[in-house]
């Protein structure tokens, strides 16, 4: 009983200028970390399928760049004016690197890349281009649309706002 | 006595003044807001619009834009200077395809670079249905110039920035 009311004192407390405070601290946190640091996002469209499915759930981890530089491979979300909107896409290559597809393979540097998230066939062909200074190259999991219907290109690293949580 | 009373009205002065600094700033974001909210109400539609309403919002939207608006973006049919009467025509060839269109922005960063103008920076998100039925969702990055004429901020420029370079 006394557990129980000390539970509903913990939820409901009483206005007392303690708790007020606590509920302050507590909303402040939570705008703080929810808002810039590990920002809620919901996963619309296909491009990254199977990795990631349309409507799922998700959060981007602001901190996951500040001391390291994204490699290929990563998972990144790329923001456009702010934070409200993002792209989820995979980084295939770096700065200064040659990119090409070639009946829907990826090759980097002319060397083929072995891809084992891209699970759906695939057919496009990607004149070479070289990755710009301070950019990467994304591109959705999902390759099996045309390539003028996916989203992707290179982004300046300024761009990449986080990596998903999971 | 006379000197705690002049300490009083120097605070007081000071207060009303920076709240009226701030007020008068806060209000013209907020009109250059509004002026997206508007547009983005004009250039939505839903399934039940009429051919008159179309045309009034095809004019209506024109009207958001000074006499002269630069486009600048890869689509390359609406590139280049249009007039109000351009503008309204584009605006209601644009929405021709659609049976529902949404437009929304977000992230708006307003900066006043001279005096009676303002640089823009927005996230701006094009969902809608096709009348064949497909579905359409695309999100651009905007860079807009917006100036006071009459106390009504006007598009100036609109150039689509490119987050994504193929």
């Amino acid at each position: 009983m006394a557990v129980r009311k000390k539970f509903h004192q913990f939820i409901f407390p009483s206005p007392t200028p303690k708790a007020i405070i606590r509920m302050v601290l507590v909303a402040l946190s939570a705008y703080l970390f929810f808002g810039h640091i590990c920002i809620p996002l919901r996963i619309k469209g296909s491009s990254m399928e199977p990795t990631y499915g349309d409507k799922s759930i998700n959060f981007c981890w602001r901190l996951r760049y500040i001391f390291s530089a994204p490699l290929q491979h990563d998972l990144v979300l790329v923001r456009f004016a702010g934070n409200r909107v993002m792209l989820l896409k995979r980084v295939v290559a770096l700065e200064g690197e040659t990119v090409e597809f070639r009946g829907g393979k990826l090759f980097v540097d002319g060397v083929e890349v072995d891809e084992p998230y891209v699970r759906y066939p695939c057919n496009w062909n990607l004149p070479p281009r070289r990755v710009k200074k301070d950019c990467v190259y994304v591109v959705g999991d999902n390759r099996n649309m045309s390539i003028e219907n996916h989203n992707f290109g290179q982004a300046s690293i300024k761009r990449i706002a986080g990596a998903p949580l999971w | 006595m006379v000197k705690g009373k002049h300490v009083i009205l120097t605070v007081f002065v000071v207060v009303v003044g920076i709240l009226a600094g701030v007020f008068c700033f806060q209000s013209e974001g907020k009109k250059i807001k509004k002026q997206f909210r508007l547009l983005s109400k004009q250039a939505s539609k839903d399934h039940h619009e009429n051919n008159f309403t179309t045309a009034r919002k095809a004019r209506d939207i024109s009207k958001l834009f000074a006499e002269q608006c630069e486009f600048r973006a890869h689509i390359t049919s609406i590139s280049g200077s249009h007039t109000r009467q351009e503008i309204s025509e584009l605006a209601a060839r644009a929405r021709l395809p659609f049976s529902r269109l949404s437009i929304r922005f977000y992230d708006l960063h307003i900066e006043f670079s001279e005096k009676k103008t303002a640089r823009v920076t927005v996230t701006a998100q094009a969902s809608g249905t096709l009348r064949g039925g497909d579905l359409v969702d695309d999100t651009l990055e905007l860079e807009c110039s917006l100036q006071k004429h009459d106390d009504k901020w006007l598009f100036t420029a609109i150039e689509v920035v490119e987050v994504l370079e193929k």
